[in-house]
């Protein structure tokens, strides 16, 4: 009969019975992994694959990006290094990048807000018991699945082009609308609605945050007679505000990096006159149309920066108006 | 919850354990079987060769493609085309940079020099007068590419940019198109006769699509001057006020209505489906001969679209307009099967059933054989401008250099992105003729960066 002995070797009565008896029982074997040994191992073996992944994909190139950020790598040759000449360069000589930053945060700054508003307008509209809600749901939800897809973005071309069908609609009411997407004047105004039509995602979870309010507070306040917009200004939101901060983190995160849309709509070359020239965009042309991998890792290095700054800074501010329920 | 203690865990925990690590260890060949490049198609004997273009491009190079295969039944070619140019490039760039270049790729003057000495073109010179004959070519063609460190491409199809007019709009604006003498034919007439369009025309039709942002039109000024784009040493060869000049043209006749508003001209970008000669919106466009064949297809044929190509203005008394070596044939440095591709590059360079199926619609062939057998058998269309050519020929003048690293960006990105804002009133002129120094300069003395 196997006991397990390493927890019972020592144990029991004292004496020379029990050195006996110890004596008699097996001692735990150094050379085979005990029981919990045997669990982390295998727990380890399951964390491979995304352990590979991570390193694989994720940590080694992020470490060659740091690498190459500080070299003149031109991709059909071998990089070279220039030390801190690139991050010189971002900040004093070129025009342009500061121009692509004016754009990405004019787009963070407009596109954000009101993509949450709208997303919690229709959530709370969405969450007062309507009858088909699931239906509803899901065809709010359906523009965030494709929002920033190609096909979309293709899309957004022809129906936002100077003949489009937005042109076509206004000229039906005798407005002559102007070229949205050729008009330097207009054409961010387009990505701007592209993203706020994604609001979907957002949305979803609104609603899930909205079911979190016990129904107790609100069956109170209609008690104490408080109308429907005390209730929401002082309930509903006041409740709803770590998902609200939820949203607003990771849809600013990702608003930063917005490529897609931006690509397509201005056909690659963030125009007209460098009035869609997102961030990624440009970083994207430095890397592959100039030749200049060394630069556009810089550029990627200092975009992390900005957005690790921004979030801590989302944080910071967080913390005076976001209520967590149970302070 | 079950402890350690509990036999029944502990075996089926001995179980999982060996199970995982079996599971795990037959999925690694399987990842490591998903990764890895795609060299060359994968058997031997197979190549890759892309090319720009739109559909019909892509129809008739397929054709051709399919001929080779047919003469050359050990050689499989794939084939991949991308619709604009610019998209072309962000494309080789990245497929170079992630090993997987095309085996033989559509070269253009703007870039040869950059692919070229950075390494990644294979030099073709042992295959010259081997594998691929280049005795028929037009002469004095292939000199500018006969680089010191090789030869990175061979010019296959040549062509002019010239002035395009549309008979019918100008036929409905009841106004002559320009006779054939070159000193007559000047910047001032021009621009008379393109504000006469522009104001006989109904809204949407314009005199020319605007030319302040084609750099090419540009470098027919500098030249008429006796000027060049770039100087041999990679600085720009010409003034600020020379640019200012040219600018302060093309504004003069945008604000005039003679040329088309920004909107228009945005729109038209670099592909043909979109550029309003093919829609025929407009009487007069500086463009590539070649592409009279590509507008009149795209337009519908040459009963819709009826196009005739003319000289540019200002030729006399230094003419600037050459035949313009605009697509050359090289091959990937890191191909795996240079003698097919040196075989692929003489099929599409000599033989003239291949020429008879690509036309002219990349311009005219060439190789001087090739061109004449051609005439009989191509569209009308095709045949104006192998005529054109060969009729003006001896008032050309000699090709210029190929860009220096670096020129691609200035004159395919600074150039048109300056004018941009110049076009949408967001810049003067003089402002924007600095600002174009400023940033040409930068990018030649990076080396083109």
């Amino acid at each position: 009969m196997i006991i397990d002995d390493t927890e019972w070797a020592g144990r029991g009565p004292a004496g020379p019975v029990a050195r006996l008896a110890g004596r008699l029982t097996p001692r735990p074997n150094p050379s085979r992994p005990s029981r919990g040994q045997q669990e982390n191992a295998a727990g380890y073996l399951f964390l491979l694959p995304w352990f590979a992944g991570l390193l694989l994909i994720t940590l080694i190139p992020l470490g060659a990006s740091l690498y190459l950020s500080f070299t003149d790598y031109s991709i059909l040759q071998p990089p070279g290094w220039i030390g801190l000449e690139n991050y010189r360069r971002m900040f004093f000589d070129d025009p342009r990048l500061l121009k692509s930053l004016a754009v990405t945060v004019i787009y963070v700054v407009v596109s954000v807000p009101l993509s949450l508003i709208f997303a919690l307008v229709l959530a709370l509209v969405l969450d007062s018991g309507l009858r088909g809600l699931t239906f509803y749901r899901a065809v709010y939800y359906l523009p965030s699945l494709l929002g920033s897809s190609v096909a979309i973005a293709i899309l957004w071309r022809q129906v936002f082009g100077a003949d489009g069908l937005l042109n076509g609609l206004l000229g039906v009411v005798g407005i002559q609308g102007p070229a949205w997407i050729t008009d330097p004047d207009y054409s961010l105004s387009t990505l701007i609605v592209l993203h706020i039509w994604s609001f979907g995602s957002p949305m979803i979870i609104f609603l899930a945050g909205l079911r979190q309010i016990p129904t107790e507070l609100y069956e109170a306040a209609r008690v104490d007679g408080a109308g429907t917009w005390s209730r929401l200004f002082r309930i509903t939101i006041p409740l709803l505000t770590p998902v609200i901060f939820f949203n607003l983190v990771l849809q600013m995160i990702g608003a930063f990096q917005s490529f897609t849309g931006a690509f397509i709509v201005s056909g690659g070359s963030g125009g007209p006159a460098d009035s869609t020239l997102f961030y990624s965009l440009y970083l994207y042309e430095r890397a592959f149309t100039n030749f200049d991998m060394g630069y556009a890792s810089a550029m990627a290095w200092v975009l992390l920066l900005i957005i690790a700054a921004m979030t801590g800074l989302n944080f910071l501010v967080g913390r005076k108006w976001v209520f967590y329920g149970d302070q | 919850m079950p402890g350690p203690h509990d036999g029944g865990i502990r075996s089926a925990g001995h179980g999982i354990t060996r199970r995982a690590f079996v599971a795990g260890a037959a999925m690694l060949p399987v990842a490591a079987a998903g990764c890895g490049n795609d060299q060359g198609g994968g058997s031997p004997g197979a190549i890759r060769m892309t090319w720009w273009g739109n559909e019909d491009r892509a129809k008739i190079t397929q054709q051709a493609l399919d001929l080779f295969q047919t003469k050359h039944s050990d050689i499989t070619v794939e084939r991949e085309y991308t619709g604009s140019f610019d998209d072309y490039w962000d494309r080789i760039a990245t497929q170079t940079a992630g090993g997987n270049s095309p085996d033989v790729i559509q070269m253009s003057t703007s870039y040869i020099v950059e692919y070229g000495d950075r390494g990644a073109l294979l030099d073709l010179a042992p295959h010259l007068d081997q594998a691929i004959p280049t005795t028929d070519l037009a002469k004095g063609s292939l000199d500018p590419y006969r680089t010191g460190s090789g030869v990175f491409g061979i010019p296959w199809v040549g062509n002019v940019w010239t002035l395009i007019y549309n008979e019918k709009v100008l036929q409905d604006a009841g106004i002559d198109p320009p006779g054939d003498d070159l000193q007559a034919w000047t910047w001032e007439s021009f621009e008379a006769l393109a504000q006469q369009l522009g104001d006989a025309t109904p809204d949407d039709v314009h005199g020319i699509l605007d030319f302040g942002g084609q750099s090419t039109t540009f470098e027919v000024w500098v030249r008429q001057q006796g000027k060049a784009l770039f100087t041999e040493d990679r600085r720009l060869g010409f003034e600020q006020a020379d640019l200012a000049a040219f600018w302060g043209l093309a504004d003069r006749m945008r604000r005039s209505g003679a040329s088309t508003p920004p909107d228009v001209t945005s729109a038209a970008g670099d592909t043909l489906e979109q550029n309003p000669m093919a829609k025929n919106q407009t009487g007069l466009i500086f463009y590539w001969s070649n592409q009279i064949v590509g507008l009149t297809e795209v337009g519908g044929g040459p009963e819709q679209v009826p196009l005739q190509l003319i000289r540019v203005p200002g030729e006399s008394p230094t003419p600037s307009q050459n035949v313009h070596a605009s697509q050359l044939l090289s091959a990937s440095a890191k191909t795996k099967n240079p003698e097919a591709c040196a075989t692929l590059i003489d099929f599409l360079l000599n033989d003239p059933e291949a020429g008879a199926i690509l036309g002219s619609n990349r311009g005219t062939p060439l190789n001087e054989k090739v061109a004449e057998s051609i005439k009989g058998t191509v569209e009308p269309v095709e045949t104006q401008e192998i005529d054109f050519i060969a009729a003006q020929s001896d008032t050309f003048a000699p090709a210029p250099a190929p860009y220096p690293v670096g020129g691609g960006e200035i004159t395919d990105g600074i150039f048109l992105r300056v004018y941009e804002e110049l076009m949408y009133g967001r810049s003067s002129i003089d402002q924007a003729a600095a600002s174009f120094f400023e940033q040409a300069e930068q990018v030649l003395a990076r080396g083109g960066k």
